[in-house]
């Protein structure tokens, strides 16, 4: 399995630390730039705000520079992973700690990647002020998303996992430039207290395993689950309670059904940009991870059926959680926490084809809660910076840019699941994987709960567009848009729905496996 | 190779893009006009195309557009052709309505109902059960749009959404219909119905969930609710295209799956259960409507009569009934399309619906108390108009196989002339009330050629049946 380090990776590895190194090193230079500003503004803060070109420039370069460098890390990538065999290469560390390079692993990464470079292109063109930390703090996430899809044993991929969700717990406490909101600091310090919970679970689930059966390896599980009955081993009991721990990891992460009341609390508190960062970011990632990593899990029959409870839990959960909330943030994390139900449901089935689904379910969804993220920073409230947070300031926007809200109302169509749209083809082939292995109750059942979904979507749709008596609105209150973002709007949207025809080249397309 | 077809499907979607645009960029009020016009003009000149070219050759299918030897797109064949005619002629007429009578959001309106034309059109010419599907449900959309925004009072948001979930909670029926039908018959096009085998339990399951999925449309009697309350609050022009053109979808989606899907033994234990709601929505909503004061509720419910009328004939019988049914979906369309357009008169001129309030207008609008009469007596279905020829054919066909079932049908139409005749002595022949000294302008020239073309039509098709029964062979279901 272990081969040693060749020639063409360590060059491989020396320029990609060469890289990281160098655009970590620009970014600190240009940070220390930026205090050195903020020190002379922060008098006049408020003239910082209105203005300027200057900073508008240097954050430009700033976050060019982390896109510049995650394309060349990528290429460099993707030049070497064409030597690679289907199996992957392995390196050995010292402490036995061991990575492994392999076509799909390269293209785990670039999921990441990509995701990254969406989310820092759209915060680019909506101008949205982050702090010159956090740009860093992006380059640093790469390394981490590296080493989490290359670990090829628990140590590796703990560590990875551990730096990952550290750079994750200094977004949550992140505080924005403009204003400072005590709610930041409780939901920082809550989502580190659970997030080390989460970990620790994870962390005890596979202390366990390894503790009796003296393995360390990813591949060597997954051998040795294949080709040995678990009902015979005289550990029986504590497999199964090892495997539920690390499941109970993964889904606290995850914040699926039973362990999902702290995410509304956090997202509720973290800031605006940040939420949207943890509900694109997050689910795909660590789904990919699972279903990398882990997959020797589903070797043993009661994990299935423990998923699937489990999503179906989290479907019931989050759509009738979801009636209830009043406000945007609370609402996008109910979605989530329901959407990820219908993933979790999928992949319980444990299938080729309904790894396939849910893989594209989970990163449909998060590409959907994109470029909702990129529609709502358009819907400025009244007070205050971000987008409006209170499901009544969106009523009757109609009257005040009505482009914009047809694109808006086109993508709540698509989270709810309306027929020619994306977000309808991704729950059809749920629905199709479930009667495909005979769940045709549980069909009817997907179905009927996402028509009660359906009903908060519905909702902002009404207040949209009619809301009562329109002479309430007045107009001169909201904020100008410009021409250009409405255009990338619509293109996005434009974007989502020619995704359609490609959808069942998606689904045939075994890419991932 | 390319055939002319091709190109012809091609360039009306970009041609529909283009108008889109067009309309998305224009902020002048007779430029949107006229690109809805004209929209609508193009679809009306090629629906004569396909009239004055149809030809039964390919197996009862005028014109395939395949992609290549498994991707068929569409087919249009007679049925088709006649839905085809019956949403070319209604869209330019609201086009024209909205000329006189929108004030809000013009741009938006037009957009929608572009949208709309657009999606019906494709709607009844697919050849796929999933992509029939995909467009009937994008239809909400715009339909919602229309009930919300350019409603008229304030329980259209109630209706809004009574249709939004009625529409999305049939669908579900219809969706896992769709999929047994894709995993026990392995196709979903149209024509391969005819040669699916499907065992009998099948059949009936297939049956019962497209019944119901559709019976929400149609409307059938305990899914009818959403109907009057969204014909109520929706602007004339939106309860002129929903009762001429989306409640047919229910009768189009039922002739295409559920007879070529179930086998006529299967059809004959599904039967009682079908007739059965048939006939108690049809006598309920018949005695409803007598009650009723609000004129666009009357109309909604005399709607929900003709419909199950149709529906009647369209199972007890498979050799005339099929074909009566059809014809009455055509007349029904004319009929309560020119009645919707009249109530949207009165109401633009007097802000009233309710009928007690009105009286004696032949005196001072007598132009239009000339079409109203018509109208209304062509919903009685007298002899000499289209609603009479498709009516008889129906309970022709019922008097041979269901007798009982035909004194059911035929009790509606007495009570459909009670209300008809009272509506009509109340608003033409009462005396005159206080309310009417304010707005006494009778119909201008472009309302008069409104309601001159429906008329037109509905005593052409009364008294020349046979340009439509030639067209209707009871072939046309097998597309033999």
């Amino acid at each position: 399995m272990v081969s040693f380090i060749t020639n063409e990776l360590s060059c491989f590895l020396l320029i990609i630390l060469a890289f990281l190194s160098s655009a970590i090193l620009f970014n600190i230079l240009i940070v220390s730039f930026n205090f050195i500003d903020a020190k002379k503004t922060f008098y006049r803060r408020q003239t910082l705000l209105n203005s300027n070109s200057f900073f508008l420039g240097f954050e430009f370069i700033l976050k060019n520079s982390i896109r510049l460098s995650l394309f060349i890390i990528l290429w460099f990538e993707y030049l070497l992973s064409k030597y690679f065999s289907m199996f992957g290469e392995t390196i050995l560390f010292l402490n036995g700690v061991s990575f492994c390079l392999s076509k799909s692993i390269f293209y785990c990464q670039s999921v990441g990647f990509c995701i990254i470079s969406l989310f820092l292109i759209a915060v680019c063109i909506l101008h949205i002020k982050i702090r010159a930390e956090e740009v860093v703090l992006f380059n640093l996430l790469l390394i981490f998303i590296c080493a989490l899809f290359c670990s090829n044993d628990f140590l590796g991929f703990m560590l990875a996992l551990e730096g990952l969700s550290f750079i994750l717990y200094i977004f949550a406490s992140t505080i924005n430039v403009m204003e400072e909101k005590r709610s930041v600091k409780q939901a920082g310090a809550k989502y580190l207290v659970l997030g080390l919970f989460s970990s620790s679970l994870l962390l005890f689930g596979l202390s366990l395993l390894y503790a009796i059966t003296g393995l360390i390896n990813f591949t060597d599980y997954y051998i040795y689950f294949k080709y040995i009955d678990i009902n015979l081993e005289p550990f029986k009991g504590v497999f199964f309670i090892s495997f539920l721990f690390i499941i109970f990891g993964f889904l606290f992460k995850l914040s699926v059904a039973p362990f999902h009341l702290w995410l509304v609390d956090i997202y509720r508190g973290i800031e605006d940009h940040i939420t949207f960062f943890f509900a694109i970011f997050t689910k795909p990632i660590i789904i990919l991870v699972f279903l990398f990593k882990f997959s020797f899990l589903f070797f043993v029959g009661f994990i299935s059926s423990v998923l699937f409870f489990v999503g179906c839990c989290s479907i019931i959960f989050g759509t009738f959680g979801a009636i209830v909330q009043y406000d945007m943030k609370g609402l996008i994390a109910y979605s989530s926490i329901s959407n990820i139900g219908y993933v979790i449901a999928t992949i319980s089935l444990a299938n080729l084809q309904s790894f396939n689904v849910g893989l594209i379910y989970v990163l449909i969804y998060s590409l959907l809660i994109f470029v909702l993220f990129f529609i709502l920073y358009h819907f400025r409230s009244l007070s205050g910076v971000g987008f409006a947070q209170n499901l009544y300031d969106y009523k009757n926007y109609f009257l005040v840019s009505s482009s914009l809200v047809f694109n808006f109302s086109i993508l709540l169509f698509s989270l709810m699941g309306l027929p020619p749209l994306i977000g309808f083809f991704i729950k059809f082939y749920v629905l199709l994987n479930l009667i495909s292995q005979n769940f045709i109750f549980f069909a009817l059942f997907f179905v009927v709960l996402s028509v009660i979904g359906s009903f908060y979507y519905i909702r902002i749709i009404k207040d949209l567009f009619f809301y009562g008596n329109f002479i309430e609105v007045e107009i001169t209150a909201y904020p100008k848009l410009s021409r250009i973002n409405i255009v990338l709007c619509f293109f996005l949207n434009g974007l989502l729905i020619f995704m359609v025809f490609f959808s069942d080249m998606l689904l045939t397309n075994c890419w991932l496996f | 190779m390319v055939s002319i077809e091709f190109v012809l499907f091609v360039c009306f979607i970009a041609f529909f893009f283009f108008v889109c645009v067009l309309i998305g960029s224009s902020t002048n009020y007779n430029n949107i006009l006229i690109v809805g016009l004209v929209f609508s003009g193009v679809v009306l000149v090629l629906v004569g195309l396909f009239v004055y070219f149809y030809d039964k050759v390919q197996g009862g299918c005028y014109l395939y557009l395949r992609l290549n030897d498994n991707l068929r797109v569409i087919c249009i064949d007679d049925l088709s052709l006649l839905l085809l005619f019956l949403t070319s002629l209604i869209f330019p007429l609201c086009f024209l309505y909205n000329l006189l009578y929108v004030k809000f959001a013009f741009k938006y309106y037009t957009f929608l109902l572009i949208v709309l034309e657009f999606l019906i059109f494709f709607c009844f010419i697919v050849d796929n059960l999933l992509i029939f599907y995909f467009l009937f449900e994008a239809l909400l959309f715009p339909m919602f749009l229309l009930i919300g925004l350019w409603g008229s009072r304030g329980r259209k948001i109630h209706a809004a959404f009574q249709f939004f979930f009625f529409t999305i909670a049939s669908s579900i029926l219809l969706l896992i219909g769709i999929s047994l039908i894709y995993y026990k018959g392995g196709s979903l096009y149209f024509d391969d119905f005819k040669y699916m085998w499907l065992d009998e339990r099948t059949q009936l399951v297939v049956g019962i969930l497209f019944f119901f999925g559709f019976a929400a449309k149609i409307p059938v009697f305990p899914l009818h609710i959403w109907l009057p309350e969204a014909h109520v609050e929706a602007p004339t022009v939106g309860s002129v295209i929903l009762a001429a053109l989306l409640l047919k979808f229910g009768f189009y989606g039922m002739v295409r799956i559920i007879f070529l899907v179930c086998d006529s033994n299967v059809l004959l234990i599904l039967r009682p259960i079908f007739l059965t709601f048939c006939c108690i929505s049809l006598v309920y909503s018949a005695a409803c409507a007598v009650r009723q004061i609000d004129l666009k509720k009357i109309i909604a419910y005399s709607s929900v009569v003709h419909m199950n009328v149709a529906l009647l004939g369209f199972f007890v019988s498979f050799q005339g009934g099929l074909v009566g049914a059809t014809y009455l979906m055509i007349s029904h369309g004319l009929i309560s399309g020119a009645m919707f357009f009249c109530v949207g008169l009165l109401y633009e001129r007097f802000h009233i619906r309710n009928f007690m309030y009105f009286g004696g207008l032949v005196q001072y609008m007598p132009l239009f108390s000339v079409f109203f009469f018509i109208i209304m007596f062509s919903n009685m279905s007298l002899p000499g108009t289209c609603n009479f020829i498709g009516e008889i054919l129906v309970f022709i066909s019922l008097f041979c196989n269901g007798f009982f079932v035909m004194l059911l049908g035929l009790m509606s139409v007495v009570l459909v002339a009670v209300f008809c005749l009272a509506v009509l002595s109340r608003i033409i022949f009462y005396q005159i009330t206080g309310l009417l000294y304010s707005n006494l302008i009778d119909l201008t020239f472009v309302e008069c050629l409104l309601l001159f073309v429906l008329i037109f039509y509905i005593v052409l098709f009364g008294l020349m049946p046979n340009l439509l029964l030639g067209l209707l062979d009871v072939g046309f279901v097998f597309r033999i």
